[in-house]
């Protein structure tokens, strides 16, 4: 079989539900098995499931006689004359098989010789053009994904993290990169969490893939040069007008301007913006002919627009506009599962080798501190603590590496919130916390009395101890908050 | 449906007619299983009546009622007010004449007689059939019956044998019992021809006398089926032929006088043990009267019925002695004529 | 292989027993064809009609067509018809009440199996009724049947071979169970309301092996359906040899 993401779909017109059954369990993980019990349901269903080959039953229970299967050949051929037909009979007879084949019938098959293997090839032998077409459909995309990941991601920022959160947001900007080109987008999130990096994530998986990215920190521009900046200028415009420019929405036609800091906008500018968002229209500073552009608005901020809007300086009608489709990333520490892919990544190591490189209390430290600058800072303290590493010539992270704001850091926040712990971890050491939190509550519960705890456990006290020695050997951090086992244990 | 028995999208319809003086008069409808619509599924209607004239009428009614189905009327044989041969006659007649006006000759129409739980209908004659010794379906779960299955091994029936069903508190009669039924009875009257022809030719055949004309007299046929009539394993053709013969054939009632060859009920009751011995349905009053009555058979059954009457005519003179003179060729032809001419 | 007996079969008590008295005063003997052994013979003489259940069928076609097909053990054989169609003038009729003035003669001019020679039909024919057993009342044939019960054995097959992605005997057996029952219910209805037929066929014998491979495959089906059961009786080979020779028979009921 030709390897395709997307399996093959056989549509199976049968008056004998008993055939759709067999062959759905048959092939099943091979092919999408789509069934139609009579003639009325084949053009919804070709249609609605791209069905890439008809099997049909020459001969259904109310036809009275052959020719009406007949019948049926020519009509699928005429209307799908690109869809294989293959025909199904319930005897083997030859001229049964050579009529249907002269009336257009592509292939046959024999119910009574039913075996998977010659079915699946004969299925196979009718479906090679439409793989191998399909199969240069995936190359051709996957080509201009990859020219449009070059030409967009040249930065080396892939969003980064698998948590249920970041895996929805990701969820949903694909959606709106696919779904509608003009989607204004509003991105909030506090500084570092990847703004920019998500509003590219959502450049690479859409229709303007091909088209430039063009990002913009609007805090870092001079008030009064913002609407030049973006808008352009003539020659004479004001005072630096020497010649005319093109401003960065001319640069970002059609493709994706990203609008960074629009919270710290004039509200004058925040109008001039509004009215391109509504209209796709603007003028050149300087001009007074309205410019219409082709140009998708990704704005992001890390202020809250509602308090701006409720002080005055942040228009109402300009936040609705932007919000259309809005997307908040949330804090680094709401979401430590991502920070040892992270960690990994800015090692450029490969995750699984993350506990061979980093020691685990410092892995620890890193995935229960703060974080308040977010991925950002977290790539910082990455990028200090590889320097420091090969200062001191370490064979791994630890605790030394570590600056000394996050060794010297409180207890996190949630710490004793196990769902919150509990997320950070790998399985292996989830499923020991688990069976720790479990001989914590016995052992409470028996009054620290090692013998009793073992038996409501089911092992014995040696057994038990052995256990719990074993845990604190591979994962001591996860020890911290089981006061009761480090005293019974003497840890 | 896989029971061996020919089916067509023709509804069928059974009736079973009883006159129990002690019960009654009624007429109840029974569907048999199935998955169409009420009007399209088989049935079986069991009448109770005493009145002949009444269930005449009725039965005209249903006839009427059903007419684009097949019908098969049982009759009860054996009450001592039984159904006479005039009324199946004139019943059937008028039925198939109106079946001719409507151009539904195709339809089947047919009146069999019943009784004495020996007909195939009851199920204790080849534990096929849907009435019990009484005449009630079969429906007793008390009834033990050891069977064979498909590889030979005996088994018994723990659960009784039911030829209804109950569903949604409805009685519903079993379609594979209904079907073998209607199966027999449909090719019953060809049967009973077929079986009478082989056996009477096999009989009379004298292999060392047949090249050419093998001409009997007819007393020497009666001689030859007397000497039958006496074997233990006797077919007992003799009353067979008697009991097919048409008694009423108004051409015929003064050339031979009707005591010579009518069925005397001594000789029914020889052929009703028969039947009870055997298990197999001998008696030919009730294809006789379809024979007389049917349009496609009627002319070829009063051939063989005249030709056959010969053998009981008993010689008084020379004259009568020629005209006795039997082909058994000629049997032979009018038997297989009428044969392919019964539906 | 005997020139002077004559096999014969048929079930008319009445006329074997003339037939016999009448072969052995011309110095044949009457002798009854055992359709377990099928030996080859000189003569085989059917005895028509054949009652089966109070019907009566002419059974030469079938014979005759088995015969043909398998010709090179029956090359010398003569088949001849007994029976009461006095218009058949066929040299292989023996017309019951018109007996030839020369038997020897008769038998000498019969023609062997592979020669042209033709029985008109006086009866209902077998080949009918084991046609309709073959391909149903309303058209569903046996072999329909039987496809049915290879789709579901074949897949438990492949789930047991670990073929099906995630499936194993249980979970195909769970897919296929209803199918099977149904189907085998059919297919065994149809066989119990025909075997009659099959006592009177020349290939009497193999269908009663593939009687014992239905008892197998009911086994598993209806009594132990456990993998081990399945590949103790070799289910998918036993629904192939089903169909084999079942194929086979059918060559035979041909008109």
């Amino acid at each position: 079989m030709y390897s395709t993401s997307k399996k093959a779909v056989l549509l199976v017109v049968d008056d004998e539900i008993n055939f759709h059954k067999m062959l759905k369990f048959a092939f099943q993980g091979k092919y999408e098995i789509v069934s139609a019990q009579d003639m009325s349901t084949v053009a919804p269903l070709v249609k609605q499931k791209m069905v890439d080959l008809i099997l049909l039953d020459l001969k259904l229970k109310k036809d009275t006689d052959f020719h009406a299967g007949l019948k049926r050949i020519v009509g699928l051929k005429k209307d799908y004359p690109n869809i294989p037909l293959l025909i199904v009979t319930n005897n083997g007879k030859t001229e049964t098989i050579v009529t249907a084949m002269k009336n257009g019938a592509d292939d046959f098959l024999y119910k009574g010789d039913f075996d998977r293997i010659k079915w699946q090839s004969k299925f196979e032998k009718h479906l090679k053009p439409l793989y191998l077409e399909r199969e240069n459909e995936r190359l051709e995309t996957q080509k201009a994904q990859l020219e449009a990941t070059v030409n967009s991601l040249n930065s080396n920022h892939p969003f980064l993290g698998r948590s249920e959160k970041i895996l929805k947001i990701k969820e949903e900007l694909s959606f709106v990169a696919t779904a509608e080109k003009n989607t204004t987008v509003l991105i909030t999130g506090e500084t570092g969490v990847g703004k920019e990096v998500a509003a590219r994530y959502l450049h690479a998986r859409g229709i303007r893939s091909h088209q430039p990215f063009v990002a913009v920190n609007l805090s870092t521009i001079q008030s009064t040069l913002v609407e030049s900046t973006l808008f352009g200028h003539q020659k004479g415009a004001f005072t630096d007008a020497k010649s005319d420019r093109k401003g960065f929405f001319h640069q970002a036609e059609g493709g994706i301007l990203f609008l960074d800091e629009i919270g710290d906008i004039s509200l004058g500018m925040q109008v001039k913006l509004l009215r391109f968002i509504q209209d796709k229209t603007f003028r050149i500073v300087g001009s007074e002919k309205d410019i219409t552009l082709d140009v998708q608005i990704v704005a992001a901020t890390n202020k809250d627009l509602k308090k701006a809007i409720e002080e005055g300086t942040f228009r109402a009608d300009f936040y609705q506009r932007l919000k259309v489709f809005p997307v908040h990333i949330p804090p680094l520490r709401k979401r430590r599962e991502d920070i040892p892919e992270m960690i990994a990544h800015f090692m450029q190591i490969d995750e699984s080798d993350l506990e061979k490189q980093v020691e685990k209390n410092t892995l620890y430290k890193l995935i229960h501190y703060r974080w308040e600058g977010n991925v950002r800072e977290l790539k910082n303290t990455i990028e200090y603590m590889t320097i420091r590493k090969r200062l001191k010539k370490k064979e791994v992270l630890d605790l030394e590496c570590l600056p000394d704001e996050i060794v010297q850091s409180p207890k996190p926040e949630n710490f004793s919130n196990a769902e919150s712990k509990f997320g950070a971890l790998a399985h292996r050491e989830r499923l020991a916390l688990v069976d720790l939190q479990s001989i914590e509550r016995t052992l409470q519960e028996c009054l620290d009395r090692k013998g009793l705890a073992a038996a409501k456990l089911n092992t014995n006290a040696d057994g038990l101890r052995y256990k719990v020695k074993k845990y604190y050997s591979n994962y001591p951090y996860l020890f911290e908050e089981l006061d009761h086992i480090k005293r019974a244990y003497n840890i | 449906m896989e029971n061996g028995s020919p089916q067509s999208a023709k509804t069928k319809v059974m009736i079973i007619v009883w006159k129990w003086k002690e019960l009654t008069d009624r007429m109840d409808l029974v569907y048999v299983e199935g998955t169409e619509s009420d009007e399209e599924r088989h049935k079986v209607i069991r009448v109770n009546m005493t009145d002949s004239e009444k269930v005449k009428m009725l039965l005209l009614d249903l006839a009427d009622q059903y007419k684009e189905s097949d019908v098969f009327i049982f009759l009860h044989r054996s009450h001592p007010h039984n159904f006479t041969d005039d009324f199946i006659e004139d019943l059937t007649s008028i039925v198939l004449d109106r079946q001719q006006e409507n151009q539904l000759i195709k339809n089947k129409f047919k009146c069999f007689l019943i009784g004495g739980g020996q007909d195939y209908i009851y199920f204790c004659t080849k534990e096929e059939g849907i009435l019990d010794e009484v005449g009630y379906f079969m429906d007793d779960p008390e009834y033990e019956l050891m069977v064979k299955d498909e590889f030979g091994k005996e088994k018994k029936l723990q659960e009784g044998v039911a030829v209804v069903t109950r569903k949604f508190h409805r009685l519903e009669v079993k379609r594979v019992y209904f079907n073998q039924v209607w199966y027999y009875y449909s090719t019953e009257f060809k049967k009973k021809l077929e079986a009478l022809h082989i056996d009477l030719m096999s009989h009379l055949v004298d292999l060392e006398n047949s090249n050419g004309s093998a001409n009997l007299r007819s007393k020497d046929i009666l001689a030859k089926l007397e000497q039958e009539e006496q074997q233990a394993d006797s077919k007992l053709l003799r009353i067979r032929i008697r009991s097919l013969l048409n008694v009423y054939d108004l051409h015929e009632m003064d050339l031979l006088p009707i005591n010579q060859y009518e069925l005397r009920e001594e000789e029914k009751d020889k052929l009703i043990k028969k039947e009870k011995e055997s298990k197999n349905s001998y008696l030919m009053d009730d294809c006789a009267v379809y024979l007389s009555a049917s349009r496609q058979a009627e002319q070829q059954y009063k051939k063989l019925s005249r030709y056959l009457k010969k053998m009981f005519v008993v010689p008084t003179n020379g004259q009568l002695q020629e005209q006795s003179l039997i082909e058994l060729r000629r049997i032979n032809q009018l038997f297989r004529s009428l044969i392919m001419s019964v539906k | 292989m005997e020139k002077d007996i004559i096999y014969f079969f048929g079930n008319n008590e009445v006329m074997i027993k003339k037939l016999s008295a009448y072969f052995n005063k011309r110095n044949y003997t009457l002798k009854k064809y055992d359709l377990n052994q099928l030996d080859s013979v000189h003569y085989l003489l059917l005895i028509e009609p054949y009652s089966i259940q109070g019907n009566y069928f002419d059974i030469h076609r079938i014979f005759r067509n088995y015969f043909e097909k398998e010709s090179s053990r029956h090359s010398k054989l003569k088949l001849l018809v007994a029976g009461f169609d006095t218009g058949c003038d066929c040299r292989n009729y023996l017309n019951l009440l018109d007996m030839p003035s020369n038997i020897d003669a008769f038998l000498l001019r019969a023609g062997v199996i592979r020669e042209p020679w033709k029985i008109r039909p006086s009866n209902g024919d077998l080949i009918a009724q084991l046609d309709k057993f073959f391909m149903g009342h309303h058209r569903v044939s046996l072999f329909q049947r039987l496809n049915y019960l290879q789709f579901g054995i074949t897949n438990i097959k492949d789930a047991i071979e670990g073929n099906i992605e995630g499936q194993n005997h249980e979970t195909a057996w769970l897919n296929a169970a209803d199918i099977l029952r149904t189907e085998m219910d059919s297919f065994t209805n149809r066989w119990r309301n025909y075997s009659i037929y099959f006592e009177c066929c020349p290939f009497h014998q193999p269908m009663k092996e593939v009687q014992k491979l239905m008892g197998h495959l009911r086994s598993y089906i209806f009594e132990q359906s456990d993998q081990s059961v399945f590949e103790r009786y070799d289910c998918p080979r036993v629904v192939a040899d089903i169909r084999k020779e079942l194929v086979k028979m059918q060559e035979y009921v041909q008109y």
